[in-house]
């Protein structure tokens, strides 16, 4: 886990300490030496507040679970900004007891894996803990009462800094999703002194924890919905195609044997069976495909776009040598992204443009870039092929939609609902341009 | 074609997909000995002369194993580890035939020593090419040592 001081650095919000330091000076003589005092907790409270929000800034880079932990870190400065406002009423023993059951609702869940309140000297005045908790869930409390008794002077409470330091305990561990969260110290003497103003803090903190262990949960749940859709396309892929090839391969199989005793008609009908069978095997092979994108783990590095469309080109040539469109790329064209998913891009995007000019004489193809609105690098590919009417852009990029008849132009509509997802899945976006007859023009930015 | 009818081990689940194997050997005339296991634990029960195979001659090994991976019972991945483990099937040319083309199924088959692998297409014109290929390829041409 990262030093509290890069913690630090990931809080980029409010000026938290310039708040503290600019609260006016109690007026009232003997209310000043508890004011001062009641400012240290608040303080403290405020520097494990941060040091939380910026522990999760830092796990929130390093880990794949941003959303939890992103959202955890905006939360502790908010909590942060409002503790910097509030000012203090000593905690009563109802509040006590208020506290201890709520953090006693804690006992059912799951992710929490410890949660207590304890004082100065390490004594647990209330603990929850899950019974089988695994060595990711951990919950360290740091004693602050030396931080306190250093600090009261009554000035501001500079050993922030060493209190973060200490205070470095508090953990979220992204992998076993177990939520471990403690703040809430006290010393003996201190916890009946605990303001009105920390304790809708705390209260807070724990209903963000029941947020949270919701949020878990919801994550639970979609990976679990993953794993789901991880063995169904598995098995799609296996058992889906089986019967496929009995009725494809049987069909033909009639069509050979019994060529003597079928008339025409029968087979021209076997040949539809044959072919309905193998479309039904593209569009698996393609929704497959399309879920892959879908799956795969995006791995960014500089992308050679000029070389990946020449060597696609290059492919869909040696599919088709009895064409000859003329084709240009020029290079030198780079983006930063994912090389095996912008490759699938482009074979659909210079795929399509290659179906879609197969009845011209004059064919042309043009892959290359242009600048966006904002200065970003747009690339497009364009033909002058059959194009379609933008009337029906709405439905391009939906998946199993076409504009085209199957009997004009092949096709399982799978394409560029896939090049949609690569592009967002870069955080792009995709869009096209077109008139029928006339050609279509597909434009992409990445980001 | 001509070749040496070595047998060949068809570890296949799917009646329709057995059909269709060996009606394309028969059209390519491969006219080599085709056993069936339909499940992995068959097919391993035969590979060791083990269950219903005890005693068989185990000096009779097949020349070719196409092997399907979703199987019952024990599925086609554990079948090749096990043939890759053992001594006396160590050597044997393993072909994966099935279905699926997902990128998991081809790493974990090369990573435990499948020899190709071949999706099954749906066409059977191809179906019955591929089946011709793998043959002439593995029975004729290619040379494996003697166990």
């Amino acid at each position: 886990m990262g030093a509290p001081a890069a913690g630090r650095g990931g809080v980029a919000g409010p000026p938290l300490t310039g708040a503290l330091l600019a609260r006016p000076e109690p007026a009232r003589q003997d209310f000043a030496k508890w004011a001062a005092f009641a400012w240290k907790v608040s303080a403290l409270i405020l520097a494990s507040v941060v040091s939380i929000a910026g522990l999760c800034a830092v796990v929130a880079t390093r880990q794949a679970h941003g959303l939890l932990v992103e959202s955890l870190a905006a939360q502790g400065r908010a909590i942060a900004d409002a503790l910097a406002k509030a000012s203090f009423v000593p905690l009563t023993l109802d509040d006590r007891r208020a506290l201890a059951e709520l953090l006693e609702s804690y006992r059912g869940v799951d992710n929490v894996a410890e949660v207590r309140i304890v004082d100065a000297g390490g004594r647990v005045l209330h603990e929850v803990v899950r019974g089988a908790a695994g060595p990711g869930a951990v919950a360290v409390v740091s004693p602050i009462l030396p931080a306190l008794e250093a600090g009261e002077t009554g000035r501001a409470p500079e050993p922030i800094g060493r209190v973060e330091a200490r205070m470095w305990s508090a953990r979220i561990d992204a992998k076993s999703r177990r939520i471990a969260w403690v703040n809430v110290l006290m010393s003996g003497a201190l916890a009946l002194l605990i303001s009105a103003a920390a304790f809708p803090l705390i209260r807070s903190l724990v209903a963000r924890m029941h947020e949270l262990v919701g949020e878990a949960r919801l994550l639970d749940e979609i990976k679990e919905a993953n794993a789901e859709l991880e063995s169904f396309s598995y098995s799609v892929a296996h058992d889906l195609r089986a019967p496929l090839r009995g009725i494809a391969g049987f069909s033909q199989i009639v069509l050979e044997d019994s060529a003597a005793t079928l008339d025409a008609e029968g087979k021209e009908n076997l040949g539809k069976v044959v072919a309905s069978a193998k479309l039904m095997g593209s569009l698996i092979d393609d929704i497959l495909a399309l879920s892959r994108v879908a799956r795969m783990e995006l791995q960014r590095s500089a992308v050679d776009m000029s070389a990946l469309a020449k060597g696609v080109l290059k492919e869909l040539q040696d599919r088709d040598p009895a064409r000859r469109p003329r084709v240009t790329v020029p290079d030198g064209l780079s983006a930063e992204g994912d090389a095996r998913l912008l490759r699938i891009a482009l074979m659909n995007l210079l795929g399509n443009a290659w179906k879609y000019t197969g009845k011209k004489d004059d064919a042309a193809i043009e892959f290359g870039t242009s600048r966006g609105e904002k200065g970003e690098t747009v690339f497009f590919v364009k033909d002058n092929g059959a194009g379609f009417d933008m009337a029906y852009s709405g439905k391009l990029f939906g998946a199993f939609q076409r504009l085209h008849a199957q009997a004009e132009f092949e096709g399982t509509g799978i394409g560029l609902a896939t090049v949609q997802r690569i592009v967002r899945r870069h955080g792009g976006r995709v869009w096209a341009e077109a008139a029928v007859g006339k050609g279509a023009a597909f434009y992409f930015a990445l980001r | 074609m001509e070749n040496n009818a070595g047998m060949i081990l068809l570890v296949e689940d799917n009646k329709t997909d057995e059909d269709l194997t060996l009606r394309a050997f028969k059209k390519n005339n491969l006219k080599n000995e085709i056993k069936v296991a339909r499940d992995g634990e068959e097919a391993l029960e035969f590979l060791y002369g083990t269950g219903r195979y005890a005693g068989r001659d185990l000096s009779e090994m097949p020349h070719l194993i196409l092997l399907d991976l979703k199987l019952p019972k024990v599925d086609g991945l554990e079948v090749l580890r096990r043939i890759r483990a053992e001594a006396n099937t160590r050597l044997l040319p393993v072909v994966v035939l099935t279905s699926s083309k997902e990128e998991q199924d081809l790493v974990k088959s090369y990573s435990l020593g499948a020899n190709s692998y071949v999706q099954k297409p749906v066409d059977f014109t191809e179906f019955a090419s591929a089946v011709a290929q793998l043959g002439c390829y593995w029975l004729v041409l290619n040379q494996t040592p003697r166990l």
